[in-house]
């Protein structure tokens, strides 16, 4: 058992002239649990890659067992046991959820798929926490963190001897993920091979044996769990400690101060009801939860983007019932929002890294002429200095950009307008520690100069250390309102999943 | 290897291939100048595109709706049933430009509820505007029972096809005037961002702002109006509205647009692709004809190198 491992000698690997990998060595072993950390752009995606044979190494050599292998496709490392799951899912929107798990090995009798497959479907989704989720459901109609235990369904039905984790648990909300953590634990024990890569530092805490460190493309360092503080491994990564990740505590802003977004009673069929909340100019207001508990589509109520809202939705004292984002993003009103998933809501992909940011701003006259050189393109190179921006050309595809600059990209977009309210949903969602702490002081910094930011996150660090104040949404409702020093995990956690009022059905 | 040819040389191929179409059609054009009969000449140059007018009309219009990531199948037999109600108008003694801007004012509201069925009731485009092509086909044959109307108005024919105007003929005009329209409105005005954004990508462009609807809607109005204007040209030429004269051109017009390197799937296109796909088309077709190949083979050739182009231009 112990000497089917996978290694990796003097490997790398170049796009264009650019390396994504440089010489790494690499190995790891069967029942142990290896994660790979690094920002965004240190060459983890690129070696997961290579090893699920996507695609294949410039120089150097890949070994399973001690042999050495070169898989010209996806297909021919998984006949080898190595099953990846990648950042974007995978799975095909219009087929049932048995399908899509049972596409991966169909096995079949007579040309036609066996009806066992069924029933090992079907354990393989029990296995990972989804009972819920019936066989013949279509994968379109699934939440998002419903469709990542699907693809993890999926993973332990191919019953794999090399497993690899790219980002999978970054829609998964603290209670699916330990769930998801059960299901790994005993795949270890059966000699599975784990490679976990992750950007959330207290999971690799809580699931990994091993970590190897990557920057720039290069292999760092490797060591077991416990022998680096969480400092020191972030020190390897980005070389800046954790402290620096999120900016100082601001001072309380007084109760006093009127509310710039004013919600009351808002109720939307049966996904949201009577919610109320308040953000005040220079407030970084959270809204927390597990997945799907109504705190995304009261984003999208007070964005104008649901039909049949009803209550009350105020914006300095305007009324913005049944105004769509047209109207919405005029400077008089001044509401922003920056969506869920920067790839399907946020970006037009065909569009340069420049046309993205524009479009936003772009006139209100339809048939004036681009104002290709006025104010708002001044405004909009300050934005990218303040932002950070890394980029080869401005005229480039913005699909060219990495994850944590196209989220920048959606920032400019909107903050080029100064809008009053910034509505943000998940905005650190797979994006690097480095990113991620621009963002953080980008919007601590907006909240000084008198913006309200309303923050909705499944990050619970994120919603502690940067929120003012969090509402805690359960089954369509703001179950709790924290703030101060009632902020803290185990508090969010509580609230999340109601104990106060379901103790006894939570717990049974 | 020098190291230093190789950027170089990248660039080059990457250069050409970016415009393969365009190679595809200068070699085409070389080939009819080298073998076909007083092909280079002034004379077919502006025969070619006279010919080319009509299509490149349409397809000016065409190409807002499938960069929308729509399509509009309704223009030829939109293109015959303006020029039929043109030819009508005119016969009822209807003032020449009432009669024209009359059958404008059809031709975007033929356009504006293909939109309206397309967005607000979600009917797949394909679908809305295949029954549309339908019913015009129909209402145009309907009309006077299946009869040409001729036109005897002068100052028609002049205005869309006979006349002439600093040496150039009247489609000609037609197209530099359309071509420098639809660019303007396409590249250099928000409108056309808006077209661009919500082709690529629906969702995130009304999450910006964007009424991709309403986009949407319009981009059908433009194509129903340069449909009914190449409508009117038909009908000009022939000096009569004939219920049969646009029939089957809303293939050559997709073609001229997909050629012209607008995907199909949206998101991405341009008015001078649409055009020199248009002529290129045109000059297909004209220099087979000059050739001395049949009209049945013709369409053989053409289909096929229509095929090769679009499969070497794919993104």
């Amino acid at each position: 058992m112990a000497d089917r491992y996978v290694e990796l000698k003097s490997v790398s690997k170049s796009y264009g002239g650019v390396p994504a990998l440089t010489k790494v060595d690499f190995r790891c072993e069967p029942g142990r649990v290896h994660a790979i950390l690094g920002e965004n752009g240190a060459g983890k995606s690129t070696l997961m890659k290579l090893l699920a044979g996507v695609i294949q190494p410039d120089s150097g050599t890949i070994s399973i067992g001690g042999q050495t292998v070169r898989f010209s496709s996806p297909r021919e490392a998984a006949e080898q046991g190595t099953v990846c799951m990648f950042q974007e899912l995978s799975l095909m929107p219009h087929l049932s959820v048995g399908d899509n798990i049972v596409l991966a090995a169909p096995r079949t009798r007579m040309g036609l798929v066996e009806r066992g497959v069924y029933r090992e479907a079907r354990e393989a989704l029990d296995l990972v926490g989804a009972s819920s989720i019936p066989l013949g459901a279509r994968v379109s109609g699934l939440s998002l963190s419903e469709r990542q235990l699907v693809e993890i369904a999926k993973a332990v039905f191919r019953k794999p001897k090399l497993l690899i984790l790219d980002e999978a648990t970054s829609a998964l909300t603290s209670e699916l993920v330990e769930t998801v953590f059960g299901v790994l634990r005993m795949l270890k024990a059966q000699g599975v091979a784990i490679l976990f890569i992750s950007h959330r530092m207290h999971e690799v805490d809580a699931i990994a044996d091993r970590i190897s460190v990557f920057r720039n493309g290069r292999h760092i360092e490797t060591f077991d769990v416990g022998a680096r503080t969480t400092d020191q491994i972030v020190g390897l990564m980005i070389g800046r400690s954790l402290e620096e990740l999120f900016p100082p505590r601001r001072p309380p802003v007084p109760d006093t101060t009127p509310a710039v977004l004013d919600v009351s009673d808002v109720s939307w069929q049966s996904q949201l009801v009577n919610v109320s909340l308040a953000a005040r100019a220079g407030e970084i207001v959270g809204l927390g939860g597990l997945d799907a508990q109504g705190q995304q589509q009261i984003m999208h109520a007070v964005f104008g983007v649901l039909r049949g809202v009803t209550g009350r939705i105020e914006l300095n004292g305007k009324r913005l019932n049944g105004l769509q984002p047209p109207r919405l993003k005029q400077s008089d009103i001044g509401l922003a929002l920056v969506p869920e998933d920067r790839k399907t809501e946020g970006l037009i992909p065909s569009m340069s890294v420049a046309l993205n940011m524009r479009l936003a701003a772009l006139g209100r006259a339809p048939f004036g002429l681009l104002d290709l050189n006025g104010n708002s393109d001044a405004r909009l190179r300050q934005l990218i200095e303040r932002l950070a921006l890394t980029y080869g050309s401005l005229e480039d595809p913005v699909a060219t950009l990495s994850g944590g600059n196209q989220q920048k990209v959606v920032l400019a977009k909107w903050l080029v307008l100064s809008p009053k309210c910034l509505l943000l949903m998940d905005p650190t969602r797979g994006i690097d520690l480095g990113t991620k702490a621009q963002i953080y002081r980008l919007l601590t910094d907006l909240a000084a100069e008198g913006m309200a930011v309303i923050l909705q996150s499944t990050d619970y660090e994120e919603l502690i250390h940067l929120c003012d104040r969090v509402y805690v949404f359960y089954r369509g409702s703001v179950a709790k309102e924290l703030k101060g020093d009632q902020l803290s995990a185990d508090a969010l956690i509580a609230a999340s999943m109601n104990v106060h009022l379901h103790a006894r059905a939570q717990m049974s | 290897m020098k190291p230093s040819s190789m950027p170089l040389r990248a660039s080059a191929v990457n250069f050409v291939r970016d415009r393969i179409t365009y190679v595809i059609f200068l070699a085409i054009t070389l080939y009819f100048v080298l073998f076909a009969p007083h092909f280079a000449s002034i004379s077919t140059a502006s025969a070619v595109l006279r010919i080319t007018a009509i299509v490149s009309a349409m397809a000016i219009g065409m190409t807002f709706v499938i960069i929308c990531g729509e399509i509009d199948l309704s223009v030829g037999s939109l293109a015959s049933f303006s020029g039929m109600i043109a030819a009508l108008m005119l016969d009822q003694n209807v003032p020449t430009y009432v009669a024209a801007i009359l059958v404008l004012g059809a031709g975007a509201a033929i356009g504006a509820t293909s939109g309206i069925l397309v967005t607000k009731l979600r009917i797949p485009s394909f679908l809305v505007t295949l029954g549309m092509l339908s019913i015009f086909s129909g209402l145009a044959l309907t009309i006077t029972g299946t009869r040409p109307v001729s036109i005897v108005d002068d100052d028609f024919s002049n205005l869309f096809w006979n006349g002439s105007f600093l040496g150039v003929q009247a489609p000609i005009w037609w197209t530099v005037v359309l071509t420098a329209g639809g660019y303007y409105l396409l590249h250099q005005m928000p409108y056309g961002r808006r077209v661009y954004a919500t082709g690529g990508n629906a969702v995130a462009a009304r999450f910006s702002g964007v009424r991709t609807d309403g986009v949407k809607i319009f981009a059908f109005v433009l194509s129903g109006m340069t449909a009914s204007l190449a409508g009117m040209m038909l009908a000009a030429r022939s000096t009569a509205g004939n219920p049969s004269l646009g029939a089957g051109l809303e293939l050559d017009v997709i073609a001229a647009v997909i050629i012209g390197g607008t995907s199909l799937f949206g998101g991405y296109g341009s008015i001078v692709g649409s055009v020199v796909g248009a002529i290129f088309i045109g000059i297909l077709g004209f220099g087979l004809l000059v050739l001395g190949l049949s009209t049945s083979i013709q369409e053989v050739i053409k289909g096929a190198i229509i095929i090769i182009a679009v499969s070497l231009n794919r993104r």
